[in-house]
Formats: C-alpha cells, sequence, structure tokens
C-alpha cells in the first residue's frame, strides 16, 4: 500500500519533475531494453509478474525474438518398445497350446520378426515367427509360444485389444538365420503462436498538469503531486498484470487444419491465441485432488511425472502455488509426520519462546520424496489476488475448509532449467512488435511520460491525444513433460 | 387384488391350489436366494475436448494420460454414510472400523483417488446381493429414477443439468444403502464407480461437455444401456403387434387417435376428419417414436372411456379447467378431480344414464 498524503492543490508545468518521468521519455525512444528493466523491478517489488520476472526480466535468456507469427520446435520423444494388440480371434480359448502358432494384429508395423515379444504379465514370452504384413486391423504376426510345456497356452485375456507387449532381443538359429530391421523415430515437430494486445489511453483538457492535493509514490520510490503519473501508474500496472496473466490463462486458438475462426467483428481478421502456462502444464500432467492433499498424492503425481524421463536422478522440484495449496502441503506432511509418531519433535519445532512469551507456528514448504526429489513451495501470488481469484471470491467460489478462492488451492509445477544452454520456459516476441508505442496528439497537452511529442503538430482534429501501446507475446516450453497441474475441485 | 397367501382351499386341497402353493414356494426359495448382479461402467476420454494446442501437435504430444482425480464433494459424500464406510472400507484400507485413525485412512483413500485413462477405463461394479429380492427392489428403484429421467424436461441444458443432478443423487442414496443387503464383487471397483458418478470431470451426458470446460470424460454404464436396450426392443416388437392389431378394431383405433390427439393438443374434429390412410400413418409413426407410450394408451383398460371423455371436451360438452384438470359439465356439475376421476364417474353403473345421455350426443358428430 502506498501513502496518500494532501499538501497542495495547484496547476504545474514543469516536465522535468521525477525520474519516473526519465524512465518514462525512454520508455517510447528504446522501448525493447527499458521494458526488460520495469519487468524486473516490478518483479523483485511486487511479486505479481513471476512468468515475466522468469522470461523477460532475465534478458535475453528468458525471450526469443521472432519475425513470423508461428513457430515451431523439434523434440525427440523416448524410445519405444512395445505396441498394442489390435486383434485376436477369440474363438481360440487355448492360444498357443501345443506349439501352435497363433496369428495376433499389432496396431503399427513397429513389432520386428524373430524378435521376443513379452506379455503384459511380465512373464509369458512368445517370438515373433513372421510377419504377415498389412492386414484388416492394423500388421498380421504369427507368433509362438516359448514355454516347453505342450499344455502351456497364453492367457486369452492378454491378447485383448489394447493390450501392450513389449519387444525382447531376436532369437536366432546358431547358422543361415536371415537379417531382419531396425525401428527409427524421428525428431518431432511443436508448433506455437504469438498474439497480440492492444492498450490504450486517451486524455483530454488540461489534465496532464493538473497537480493534486495527494502526494503519490512513484516506482521508484519518489513522491508526485501530479496526477497524471498517478493514472499513467495504473494504467500501466494493470496492463502489466492483464500481460502477466495472460501468459498463464491463453488458450491455443489454431484448429489442426491450419485455419482460426475467431475473426475480430471490426476489420474481418482472425485473431491469435498463444498456448499459455496453464494449458501447457494441464496437456502435460494434470490432476485433481479432494477434501485433503496427501503426501501420497504428491508423491505419485511428481514420480509419474519425473519417471518419464530416463536422464534425471533425483531433481529438485517448484511448485509455484496459491496460498490454499501451501496449506494443504502443509497438513499433509503434518499428518504423515503425526501418523509416524513425530508429535513432540513437531511441538519442539512450532512451539518456542517470543520475547518472554511463547511463539507457535511454523510451516512445511519443502519435502523430500522417498525416491530423493526435493519439492520445494514458491507463492504464485496471482492464485490468491490475481483477477481470477479476485473474481471467484465474489463469486463465491472458496473452498469450504480455509475460504480461500478455489484457484488458491492449486499448484503448478514448471520446468526453469537450462537444456543445451537455453532455458525451457522463454517468452516468445514479434521482432519489432515486442512493445510498440505512439501518440496520437490532439490539441490536449500530452504528459511527459508519454515521451518527447512535437508541441506544434496535431495528428487528429479532436481536442483529445492518445497514448497506444501494442504488444506480442506466445509462451515456448521446449520439454513439457516435466510439467503439471494439480488442482483442489468442489465437485 | 388378493393376495395369494390368503386364498383358502374350500373342502381340502385341490390340485389348482397346490400348484398355486408350489409355484409360491418355489418364487418364495428364488426370491431368497443369492444373487450376482453383474454389471460394469466404462469411463471414456472426451477426444472432442481435447485442446487445440494438442490436437496440432497430437504427433508429438499423443494421446493425453489424464488422470481421475478425486473432488471435495465426492469425498465428503462417501465418506458420510457410516454404515457403507464401515462396511467397505475395513477391508480397502487393512484397518478395523474401531481404529481410531479409521475415518483418516478412509479420508486418504478417496482424497488419494488417481486413476490414469489412455482411452477408457472400466470399473466393475457387480453386486452381489444376499437376496434376490433385495436385487429386484432395487431394480424398481432404479427403474424409477431412469423413468423420471427420461420424462424430465431436458431440453434447455439447465434443465438437463438438474435432471442429471437429480438423478446422480437418487442414484447415490439406493446405491448408499446397498451395504444392508449385500456387497460389491470388487470394492476398489465398486467406489471408483460411486466417485465418478459425483466426479465433474466425468459428464454423465455428452452435451454437457460442450459447456463444460473442466469435462474430460463422460460415463457409459453399459449394463444399464444395454437393459434399456433389450427393453426399447420388447416395446418396439409389442408396439408393432399392437399397431396391427388396433388397425383391424376401428372403435378402437378411433378411441386411440382421439387419445392421440388429446396427448399432443391437436385439434380433434380436424384430425379426425383426415383419411383412413393419413391418421394410420400419423399412428404407426407414433408408435415408432414412442413405442412406450403407445403400447400404455393401446393396453390401458379404460381407453375407450378416456376417448370418450376427451370427445366430450373436444366438442364442448365437458369442460376442463386448464390450471387443475378438474372436469365438469358445461352446466358446472362437477365430474371429478382429474381424468382418472372422470373415467371411474363414466364406468360407475350409478351413472348409466348420463353416459348414455352424452354417448347418444356424440352420436350424431363425426367424431
Amino acid at each position: 500500500m502506498y501513502k496518500l498524503r494532501e499538501v497542495s492543490r495547484g496547476n504545474y508545468d514543469d516536465r522535468g519533475y521525477s525520474n519516473e518521468e526519465s524512465i518514462a521519455n525512454l520508455m517510447l525512444e528504446r522501448p525493447e531494453e527499458i521494458n526488460s528493466i520495469l519487468t524486473y523491478t516490478y518483479g523483485t517489488d511486487d511479486d505479481r509478474f513471476p512468468l515475466t520476472f522468469m522470461t523477460e526480466g532475465q534478458g535475453s535468456i528468458g525471450t526469443k525474438d521472432i519475425s513470423t507469427n508461428q513457430w515451431t520446435w523439434k523434440t525427440m520423444g523416448r524410445s519405444k518398445f512395445n505396441d498394442k494388440v489390435a486383434y485376436f480371434n477369440t474363438a481360440n480359448e487355448t492360444p498357443g497350446r501345443g506349439g501352435a502358432l497363433i496369428e495376433v494384429e499389432f496396431e503399427t508395423h513397429w513389432i520386428i520378426e524373430q524378435y521376443g515379444l513379452i506379455a503384459p504379465d511380465g512373464v509369458t514370452q512368445v517370438r515373433v515367427m513372421k510377419d504377415l504384413g498389412e492386414s484388416a486391423h492394423g500388421f498380421k504376426y504369427l507368433l509362438k509360444l516359448t514355454n516347453t510345456d505342450p499344455n502351456a497356452y497364453i492367457d486369452p485375456a492378454l491378447l485383448t485389444p489394447g493390450m501392450y507387449w513389449s519387444m525382447t532381443a531376436p532369437t536366432i538359429t546358431e547358422s543361415y538365420s536371415k537379417g531382419n530391421r531396425s525401428n527409427v523415430m524421428g525428431p518431432g515437430k511443436m508448433t506455437s503462436q504469438l498474439e497480440y494486445h492492444r492498450y490504450s489511453k486517451e486524455i483530454a483538457g488540461d489534465i496532464s498538469n493538473r497537480v493534486v492535493t495527494y502526494e503519490f509514490k512513484t516506482k521508484n520510490n519518489g513522491t508526485t503531486n501530479l496526477w497524471i503519473n498517478e493514472e499513467m501508474r495504473q494504467f500501466d500496472i494493470q496492463m502489466r498484470i492483464m500481460e502477466e496473466e495472460r501468459l498463464w490463462i491463453a488458450e491455443y486458438n489454431r484448429e489442426s487444419d491450419g485455419e482460426i475462426h475467431f475473426f475480430d467483428i471490426d476489420n474481418g481478421k482472425p485473431i491469435y491465441s498463444t498456448s499459455g502456462m496453464f494449458e501447457i502444464a494441464r496437456e502435460s500432467n494434470y490432476d485433481t485432488y479432494g477434501e485433503k492433499l496427501t503426501l501420497n498424492k504428491i508423491n505419485r503425481t511428481v514420480v509419474d511425472v519425473l519417471s518419464k524421463d530416463t536422464d534425471t536422478g533425483s531433481m529438485e522440484v517448484t511448485l509455484f502455488c496459491g496460498k490454499g495449496f501451501a496449506q494443504d502441503f502443509d497438513r499433509a506432511i503434518r499428518e504423515d509426520a503425526k501418523a509416524s509418531g513425530y508429535t513432540d519433535a513437531l511441538g519442539f519445532k512450532e512451539i518456542t519462546d517470543f520475547q518472554g512469551g511463547l511463539s507457535y507456528g511454523k510451516y512445511f514448504k519443502r519435502w523430500e520424496t522417498p525416491d530423493g526429489h526435493i519439492i520445494t513451495l514458491k507463492h504464485l501470488n496471482m492464485l490468491d489476488n490475481g483477477t481470477i481469484a479476485e473474481t471467484a471470491k465474489m463469486n463465491g467460489f472458496v473452498h469450504p475448509r480455509t475460504g480461500l478462492p478455489m484457484p488458491s488451492h492449486q499448484a503448478i509445477m514448471v520446468d526453469m532449467s537450462m537444456y543445451g544452454g537455453e532455458r525451457n520456459v522463454r517468452k516468445v516476441r514479434r521482432k519489432n512488435v515486442i512493445y510498440q508505442s505512439g501518440v496520437i496528439k490532439g490539441l490536449t497537452p500530452v504528459p511527459a511520460a508519454w515521451g518527447a511529442v512535437p508541441q506544434n503538430i496535431l495528428s487528429q482534429e479532436v481536442d483529445a491525444s492518445r497514448y497506444e501501446i501494442k504488444t506480442s507475446a506466445g509462451l515456448q516450453v521446449n520439454n513439457n513433460k516435466r510439467m503439471f497441474l494439480l488442482k483442489c475441485v468442489l465437485d | 387384488m388378493s393376495d395369494i397367501s390368503t386364498l383358502k382351499p374350500i373342502g381340502g386341497a385341490t390340485p389348482t391350489s397346490n400348484v398355486a402353493e408350489t409355484a409360491k414356494s418355489e418364487r418364495d426359495k428364488e426370491l431368497n436366494e443369492p444373487y450376482v448382479f453383474n454389471r460394469s461402467v466404462t469411463v471414456k476420454v472426451l477426444e472432442n475436448n481435447f485442446s487445440a494446442y494438442r490436437k496440432l501437435n497430437i504427433s508429438v504430444l499423443g494421446r493425453p494420460t489424464a488422470n481421475i482425480g478425486s473432488s471435495i464433494n465426492s469425498c465428503k459424500i462417501l465418506s458420510s454414510n457410516k454404515g457403507e464406510v464401515e462396511a467397505y472400507f475395513p477391508e480397502l484400507i487393512g484397518l478395523s472400523a474401531n481404529n481410531p485413525e479409521f475415518v483418516t485412512r478412509v479420508k486418504d483413500y478417496l482424497c488419494n483417488i488417481r486413476v490414469p485413462v489412455n482411452e477408457k477405463v472400466t470399473f466393475n461394479n457387480s453386486f452381489a446381493f444376499d437376496h434376490r429380492k433385495d436385487y429386484e427392489e432395487f431394480q424398481s428403484k432404479m427403474d424409477t429414477i431412469d423413468r423420471a429421467f427420461e420424462q424430465a424436461d431436458k431440453g434447455p441444458i439447465e434443465k438437463l443439468k438438474n435432471a442429471i443432478a437429480a438423478r446422480i443423487e437418487a442414484i447415490n442414496r439406493i446405491e448408499s444403502e446397498l451395504y444392508k443387503v449385500g456387497r460389491p464383487v470388487d470394492i476398489s471397483d465398486y467406489i471408483l464407480y460411486r466417485h465418478v458418478l459425483l466426479y465433474n470431470d466425468v459428464v454423465k451426458d455428452k452435451r454437457l461437455a460442450d459447456m463444460s470446460r473442466s469435462a474430460r470424460f463422460y460415463l457409459v454404464d453399459e449394463t444399464r444401456e444395454k437393459a434399456q436396450q433389450v427393453k426399447r426392443l420388447k416395446e418396439s416388437k409389442a408396439a408393432k403387434r399392437n399397431y396391427v392389431e388396433l388397425c383391424g378394431n376401428a372403435e378402437k383405433f378411433n378411441a386411440l387417435f382421439v387419445r392421440y390427439c388429446a396427448k399432443f393438443n391437436l385439434n380433434i374434429a380436424e384430425y379426425m376428419a383426415k383419411d383412413e390412410t393419413e391418421r394410420e400413418t400419423i399412428i404407426d409413426v407414433f408408435a415408432n417414436e414412442d413405442p412406450t407410450t403407445f403400447n400404455a394408451m393401446v393396453t390401458d383398460i379404460n381407453l375407450l372411456t378416456i376417448a370418450f371423455i376427451e370427445r366430450l371436451i373436444a366438442r364442448g360438452e365437458l369442460t376442463r379447467l386448464e390450471h387443475n384438470q378438474q372436469i365438469s359439465t358445461n352446466d358446472g356439475q362437477f365430474i371429478g378431480k382429474n381424468m382418472q376421476d372422470a373415467v371411474a364417474f363414466f364406468n360407475n353403473p350409478e351413472n348409466k344414464a348420463t353416459r348414455q345421455m352424452y354417448e347418444n350426443k356424440l352420436k350424431v358428430t363425426s367424431y
């Protein structure tokens, strides 16, 4: 909260009043660099712009400027060794008995002749005797059970369509064997797109020079009595809140055929929408929890996500969360600790001496999983005080126990690691549209914050002036596999 | 109707009464035997609700492995019935119900729900009833719920939501009392079935998926759908049979046609004036589209009387009040507070003269 202090009332006509104006002047002249500096300042001061801070606020390492609306990047998935059954004739109730060959159709041609296959039970093994090529349901193979017991057969349930079988090494005769083939996997291509934002400020009359009886705090801890500075501060912060939240909540809108069906009524042109952090995380791994969060749930979610990656040993995971999730997390560990008999140990930590009295309360913010992963919480203010959280509160969409807005009871794991020297999460911007600003000047005097504008030239007839800002934004996540969204839901 | 058990043989036992007693005894025995109701439900991933981002990058991202997670209300509801919780959960969590940790562990179990779904997952919600009679009572209650749902106004999406909510609430109420009369075949799957009924990410009607961004799955009650399919087929066959019989009986056909017109607020005089082929076609379409209602009308023993009353109302001889359905004569004489009462009035031998008078009036009209 900044202070309002009444001093005096009058007109003011000097331009170089405070250092805020100095920065503002630069905003028009060299917008790209100054934009980053401002983001950094807001990020450290206010904690309301974490994603902008972690990307744009880090300078070139956290951004990528491109010259097209869409961009692509290549990814390589994990080696695949399995395929699923597409069809098996269930009339055969004892498949493979007495060494009989059986015909099974798999979904793709991934399985190779001569290789072994292991059934979903992890025990039953067969050899691929013949690749019969394309078939009605996929690709047909002749399989033979490797079990030497003449009465043994494959449980037909293992051949139910949808069951995955995995390949094992090819076994061949000592001599005169034929060669086989090998599978290879190419990189996949991901696509995303930019979106554009525009913010306008119109003024009329002599508001630029109006001094009021209140003293406003400026961003750089200075003070000003000029009303327009306060108005521009609000304009600026509202714009930044919108920009930050948009990076989280944007939902991609280009159809798979490349079309966008979302048009502006005024000009008939498509309106692009990028994929925000919530969508990216949700599309990677998403789960919900109920009345309480348990360590088991956290562990299963984290392990499930991290075990997909073969490169990682123990990882330090940061969970961005609201206060509600932080409380749930604390309760989860507290309950587990109590169940393990650590009640006294907890009490010693929680109840401490304080200025001759007692102090009560310490909360868990970090946990090491049985697999050695370390989970640390980081508060994401937006989930408690952002526009969506505020609206949830007003609509009564609150958690029944904590009374906090439901968006507060969620956590998102964002992988901010460096891969091959590149930051995993970057803000993408359109070259030359990173932060465009300009003034449409009428007779109305413009404030210093709008930059240096020739006094004698008018660009419109109307007695008003406008300040226009256009930005571009997109979110690039190289590896989205280590991300997840865990959310408390009412129903 | 007399209860079969109250029938007393006159002058000693007769072969007929012996047969009846044997049949009753066999039925009683059958009703008291254990019965396993085999059923399953499947939760499928809603492919239409994939994001545009996934659709565009499907070759890399692939299909999502979505998780059925937990929810606050589901936890609360499923842990609120003491009897049910004490009946099922000791086996699931490995603690007896009198253990001080029992409730905490039950809540943990429900809050830990995490079922990965690639394309679909099937839960075995079969139930082993101690006695078949309990199963039949359960089925009868479920049929009542289904009927109420079928008859509910589901046009506007809000009404559809209300109808589904009412149905789910009713099913949950009945299911939550089943522990008194049996046990699930697979308790773990059964609890998950109960959970998905209450979990909003699993929609119970695909129409809701379009308006709900949280919808990720939809529920398919295979057993119930199969049973309803069989029932629909049976009704359809009966409707075809009834239709053929109806066309051979002009009086009954006309009576049914009048009821059809009254049901759909059609002008009876105008529709009765249509030629026979047109009228038969109308009823044929009706029998195909709604065989259950058609069969109920055809087999209604009061069909002729109701049609008679409807004709009198259409002719203005009787009046039906719009808001309370009361039927009275033109001069204000009360006939009945609804159609059922009016039927009773005209079927009453004491009112034979009145009926005769109205029948004579109708003879001079073409409808």
